[in-house]
């Protein structure tokens, strides 16, 4: 039964995707395309199996900073919407204007700084960076579901005695796990990304440097392999925290 | 037990002040079951927004056993209108709530919640999520867990104002079953009047904008009573008289 509902569940998409490597399969071999515009996914499968160790030193160098950037910058995130939350609305409104600053400038156009700064050998200037794309979400979102809090609930709470640690506690937090599961998933994907861009952007190893190389020798099937590992990952760390999500919310605040 | 004494509350609304609550006085009596009956909207949740501690009056003042409590929160247990079960606790950890608030162990708070669970035959539901429920469920839910709260007043807002009409006559023959097993004191707002007629020892009328009390009224019947009461000629006079009250009101 549970396999059933698995394969209902996953059979779909999978079936789209195989079908869509079917017709690329079938339509580089019947247009005679040259593999340095477009190589076949035989061919990428066949680069990722010839230079697996290389292709995955780079890729656990890429998670280190993404898995440590996600979780600095998640955890940055919520402390900052706590400490907004509690805090009175003109410090609010300060901060507010600031906050989106942040994320108006472009990564490429700051990212270069925290290079200059700390150096292309430090984890820091990746660190920062990756930090700078994944906290917005989950400050947004976290923020969004304290405020949204049930307004019949929360003078439940007041009435019957509730100090303000315990309506946080009890009502408000629990009331916004589901909204901040949700920043949660988009930084998850986000920080894969920042990820690369900070290493295209100089550092010595991780796939934004073995991306750089494979294009500066056309090495179309190095930047499909590379391709892949990301999406590979930003998937697995949907899946996690998807998992995590199922394992906190609770009740009929749980999508199903 | 409870007093309130000459309560006056005003809103503003755009450059005018308009009065919500004029002078009520009313008293609750420990074991009692008075119920405060008016028209809706006329203020009566408002009342009891400031018996709450969630505002204060302009003016006037609140005992509870002889102590101004007025603007302080925390002194009763509530039961609203609205469902306000959370969705993410089981029927049992929603029971216990407003233990937890007090400070109570969770572990001692589950056993008082699964005795009583137990006690009022719901026990079965103890793991359950509201959201599971039906809404006259999660009514007996909700006065649970007004009902094992710490403080000896259970104010009671509509509590059955969002059921629809069979349900609401079982809960009022459930609750009057509960009430008088137990006889805690409470607080009750409703605009029916057969169902404050039911269940109270007193009632108070409220008049329409501003609300001010119009009568007090004795409910002579002994108890235990049973909904054969509604067809009794005295039920169905006291009945009337109130609603005359409340139309010229």
């Amino acid at each position: 039964m549970k396999i059933a509902a698995l394969l209902a569940k996953i059979g779909p998409p999978l079936i789209m995707v195989l079908a869509m490597l079917a017709f690329w399969e079938t339509g580089v071999a019947v247009s005679g395309i040259e593999p340095w515009r477009l190589p076949a996914p035989s061919a990428i499968a066949g680069e990722l199996a010839a230079s697996f160790p290389r292709v995955w030193m780079h890729t656990s160098a890429t998670l280190k900073v993404a898995v440590m950037g996600l979780l600095c910058g998640a955890a940055a995130g919520l402390a900052l919407a706590v400490a907004m939350h509690f805090l009175f609305p003109w410090v609010r409104s300060m901060l507010y204007p600031l906050i989106i600053l942040t994320q108006n400038i472009p990564i490429i156009a700051i990212a270069p700084l925290f290079i200059v700064w700390f150096g292309f050998q430090s984890i820091l200037p990746k660190l920062i960076i990756i930090m700078l794309v994944c906290f917005f979400p989950v400050l947004i979102a976290a923020l969004q579901g304290f405020s949204y809090t049930d307004r019949n609930m929360v003078n439940y709470m007041r009435m019957i005695g509730a100090s303000r640690g315990q309506l946080f506690r009890k009502l408000e937090f629990p009331h916004a796990l589901p909204h901040l599961f949700s920043g949660l998933k988009v930084a998850g994907t986000y920080s894969m990304m920042g990820g690369v861009i900070s290493e295209w952007l100089g550092s010595e190893h991780g796939l934004g440097v073995y991306m750089r190389l494979a294009q500066s020798s056309f090495r179309t099937d190095r930047l499909f392999v590379a391709i892949t590992m990301i999406v590979a990952a930003s998937l697995v760390f949907f899946a996690l925290i998807a998992a995590l999500e199922r394992m906190f919310v609770r009740g009929s605040r749980r999508k199903e | 037990m409870l007093e309130c004494r000459n309560i006056i509350k005003e809103f503003q609304t755009g450059k005018s002040r308009m009065r919500v609550l004029d002078n009520i006085t009313l008293k609750v009596d420990k074991g009692e079951f008075v119920s405060i009956i008016g028209p809706s909207g006329c203020g009566k949740s408002t009342l009891f927004q400031l018996i709450g501690g969630l505002m204060t009056p302009d003016s006037g003042d609140i005992f509870l056993d002889g102590r101004n409590i007025t603007g302080q929160s925390g002194h009763i247990s509530y039961m609203p209108q609205h469902n306000t079960l959370f969705p993410w606790r089981t029927v049992e950890e929603n029971a216990i709530l407003a233990l937890e608030i007090a400070g109570e162990p969770r572990r001692q708070a589950l056993r008082t919640a699964r005795e009583w669970l137990e006690r009022l035959g719901l026990e079965r539901y103890a793991k359950e999520y509201p959201h599971a429920l039906s809404g006259g469920m999660q009514q007996r839910v909700a006065f649970l867990r007004a009902l094992i709260s710490p403080q000896e007043l259970m104010c009671l807002d509509e509590p059955f104002g969002a059921l629809d009409a069979l349900t609401r006559h079982d809960m009022q023959q459930w609750l009057l079953d509960i009430w008088e097993r137990h006889r805690r004191t409470v607080l009750f707002i409703t605009h029916s009047i057969e169902e404050a007629i039911l269940l109270s020892d007193r009632i108070y009328v409220l008049s329409n904008k501003p609300a001010s009390v119009v009568r007090e009224f004795a409910v002579p019947f002994a108890r235990p009573r049973s909904e054969r009461l509604l067809e009794e000629q005295q039920f169905v006079r006291l009945r009337t008289e109130i609603h005359g009250l409340l139309r010229i009101h």
